[in-house]
């Protein structure tokens, strides 16, 4: 990317109302963001110019018409606003754009660059009521039942609650966070620091008014009377999640949009399982092994593979020189 | 409205397909026999018995009693191993009145003749499938129980994909326990006539007329079961014959669990990928609730859209593709297209299969026919083309239209 800023664009009058886009590194359905974004933007009149660097190299060449680059990574964006003036909005964390909230903050700091943040907000307004009937709605129907959320995370923990109770409106009763034991030796932390995490995570549930006991490291026996209280077991991957007897509510189900309806389409397919629970892993095949309670799937017996794990943490990830 | 099963005439070809002693003389027209036979492609392909009276127009006006009296003497004299005609009369000559009966009668071939009425207006593919079976009513002769514990099994036939294996993975698990004295998919006019040496029958989704006519009949006991697809499916199968027959599976259901902990280990990580993705379920009845149980509970994937073949079609499907995608299809070879269009992965487990072949028997049941089903998924979702329009299609066609 660099070197295409240095080697191929050339100077151009910037248009006032034009954006190029970074097509790389959107995620899981990038296409479908990416339109969203278009979409919403020509509503505020504002055109993308380049979609970066996923055109030809005529294209490439005009890239600084456009007066605002948005984009992933920040490297090459820094350069071309060193050498054509074309300051960037970096899109490094998508949790910091999730949600209604998020979005809207996404529409208004690009309208806000570009000068019309008025209009901007006039067109992020007439979008939101098109769903809002919807969305409310859902949120109504997320009320109604406990979730619990079983996750291994602890410093995007805040991100994830965030998402979950005030995003989505799920009323979170327990989060049960299992820890890797390794990890603060792991990632170098000393005490201070862990203890900074927990007084954040704390933070956060005030900031969201949440009401959630938050349960760390516990027992098998804690977490299944967690999972019993509760309607819903919000959780990734793990399967063994399963074993709780309780419908789950998958994470996945959870992606970064840039559109209400988008949300909105999110928040639909996690109503369908609420409203059409099923018990799946009641007799699941991944529950045939004994997985490590940490690093689920290695097996808990699995010696050479938990002994590959350490030799590329040792070789690679930890590594400091 | 594109439908997923096909009508009556289909229905009865099937049942009477796996009876490898008989030849089915359809009276119709020759897209039923092309159709038909075309849908039973993966199956034994090497062993046709099957003709048409070939209905034409002038047949429509002057009615079919010569074409089906031709075709009742040809089949006599040429097929001359098998003991049982059975002529199923389609749309034509009922529209137009035929007497089979009488036609049959003055035939006077010197093989048995059954005649099935299963005009393809006249009822859906389920409907012809369950009047042939009851067809099968009238040869079964009374006899003592066999010795040892013994079962028929309805609702699985030749051409359902991997039917054979099966029904082979079936024995295999009976372990000699039970015998299988007569199933559908693969049987002879003798098995049908001892029918009732069986001390239970067991039907999956297909048969339960039959069941009821055998029970009067003969006093034989009846189940409907869940496919047994996965290790806790086939549990659940013996632990029921288990209770029906007094048979120990002790034994056999340890084994079944220890291999199953086997294929476990080997799969881990395309079964932690798969977990809780949505798929799609569009089976026939002897299918579904089993497939249901398996995908669900064993593989752990959330069913977004599950139906029986024959209470939905291809358009309700398409409409529920662009409302939420999911990551699997598991259905019949009709979903081809689909599959193709939103690109996501067909496994094919349903009646009509015509672009897949069997040829080694694995079957899905069983152990063996649990990790082939595996096998079957993560093929089919490793070999999906994503992105055939490279990426961002969406976008650039968006950007170059501007331009």
């Amino acid at each position: 990317m660099e070197a295409l800023v240095e080697l191929v664009m050339e100077p151009q009058k910037v248009e006032p109302l034009s954006v190029n886009i970074e097509s790389f590194i959107w995620g899981f359905g990038g296409d479908d963001k990416l339109v969203a974004i278009k979409e919403t933007l020509a509503k505020c009149g504002i055109k993308v110019n380049v979609l970066l660097p996923a055109c030809d190299m005529e294209h490439i060449k005009l890239a600084p018409k456009a007066a605002l680059n948005i984009v992933r990574r920040k490297k090459w964006a820094v350069k071309m606003e060193a050498k054509f003036g074309t300051p960037y909005l970096h899109i490094m964390d998508m949790m910091e754009w999730h949600g209604f909230d998020g979005i809207t903050d996404f529409y208004l700091q690009i309208g806000k660059a570009l000068g019309i943040e008025d209009k901007v907000q006039k067109v992020l307004a007439g979008e939101e009521k098109l769903v809002s009937e919807k969305y409310q709605s859902l949120r109504i129907k997320f009320q109604t039942k406990k979730f619990c959320l079983f996750t291994g995370m602890l410093a995007g923990l805040p991100d994830l609650m965030k998402a979950l109770e005030i995003d989505y409106g799920f009323p979170l009763h327990k989060i049960c966070i299992t820890l890797n034991p390794g990890f603060q030796k792991e990632c170098g932390l000393d005490d201070k620091f862990m203890q900074l995490l927990y007084a954040k995570l704390e933070e956060a549930k005030k900031y969201m008014g949440s009401s959630a006991d938050i349960l760390l490291n516990p027992s098998g026996a804690e977490m299944q009377a967690v999972a019993e209280a509760c309607d819903f077991v919000i959780t990734g991957g793990d399967s063994d999640k399963s074993k709780f007897g309780r419908p789950i509510l998958p994470l996945y189900l959870d992606s970064s949009v840039f559109s209400y309806a988008g949300f909105v389409k999110n928040m639909e397919g996690f109503a369908a399982i609420i409203d059409n629970p099923t018990l799946t892993g009641k007799h699941l095949l991944l529950n045939r092994l004994t997985f490590d309670k940490v690093f689920f799937p290695l097996e808990a017996e699995d010696h050479n593979t938990h002994a590959s794990r350490e030799m590329y943490a040792r070789m690679w990830r930890k590594r400091r020189k | 409205m594109k439908p997923l099963t096909s009508c009556a005439l289909f229905g009865a070809t099937r049942v009477f397909a796996g009876i490898k002693d008989a030849i089915i003389l359809q009276h119709s027209v020759a897209g039923c026999n092309y159709g038909s036979l075309n849908f039973r492609y993966p199956s034994n392909m090497g062993d046709i018995r099957q003709a048409s009276t070939i209905a034409y127009e002038n047949n429509v006006i002057r009615g079919g009693a010569d074409i089906l009296t031709k075709g009742l003497v040809n089949a006599d004299e040429l097929y001359a191993q098998v003991k049982i005609i059975f002529v199923i009369s389609g749309c034509i000559p009922n529209m137009i009145g035929d007497d089979v009966a009488s036609i049959i009668e003055d035939s006077q071939v010197s093989k048995k003749v059954i005649h099935v009425n299963a005009p393809g207006y006249g009822g859906t593919m389920e409907e012809g499938t369950e009047t042939a079976l009851l067809a099968l009513a009238d040869l079964v002769k009374p006899h003592e129980k066999s010795s040892g514990p013994s079962i028929n099994i309805l609702g699985i036939f030749t051409d359902d994909p991997e039917a054979m294996g099966d029904i082979l993975a079936l024995e295999e698990a009976l372990n000699k326990k039970v015998k299988i004295n007569f199933n559908t998919c693969m049987s002879c006019i003798e098995d049908v006539e001892h029918i009732s040496r069986a001390h239970l029958n067991i039907y999956f989704g297909y048969g339960e007329a039959l069941a009821q006519v055998l029970q009067r009949k003969f006093g034989t006991d009846y189940l409907v079961c869940d496919y047994p697809y996965g290790i806790h499916g086939m549990e659940n199968f013996l632990n029921l014959l288990a209770e029906k027959l007094n048979v120990d599976f002790t034994e056999e259901i340890a084994e079944l669990n220890a291999q199953g902990e086997a294929i476990a280990r080997l799969s881990v990580d395309y079964l932690q990928n798969i977990y809780q993705l949505p798929a799609f379920l569009i089976v026939d009845k002897a299918r579904f609730s089993g497939l249901k149980k398996f995908v669900t509970e064993e593989l752990g994937m959330y069913l977004s859209f599950a139906k029986t073949n024959d209470t939905t079609d291809v358009d309700e499907i398409k409409n529920a593709l662009n409302n939420s995608l999911p990551a699997l299809l598991c259905g019949s070879s009709f979903l081809a297209d689909l599959s193709r269009e939103y690109q996501v992965p067909l496994v094919r487990l349903t009646y009509p299969v015509t672009d897949e072949v069997s040829i080694t028997r694995t079957g899905f049941l069983g152990v063996r026919g649990t990790a082939h089903f595996l096998e079957k998924v993560i093929n089919a979702s490793l070999q999906m083309t994503y992105k055939k329009d490279s990426l961002f299609p969406k976008m650039r066609k968006e950007c170059s239209d501007e331009d």
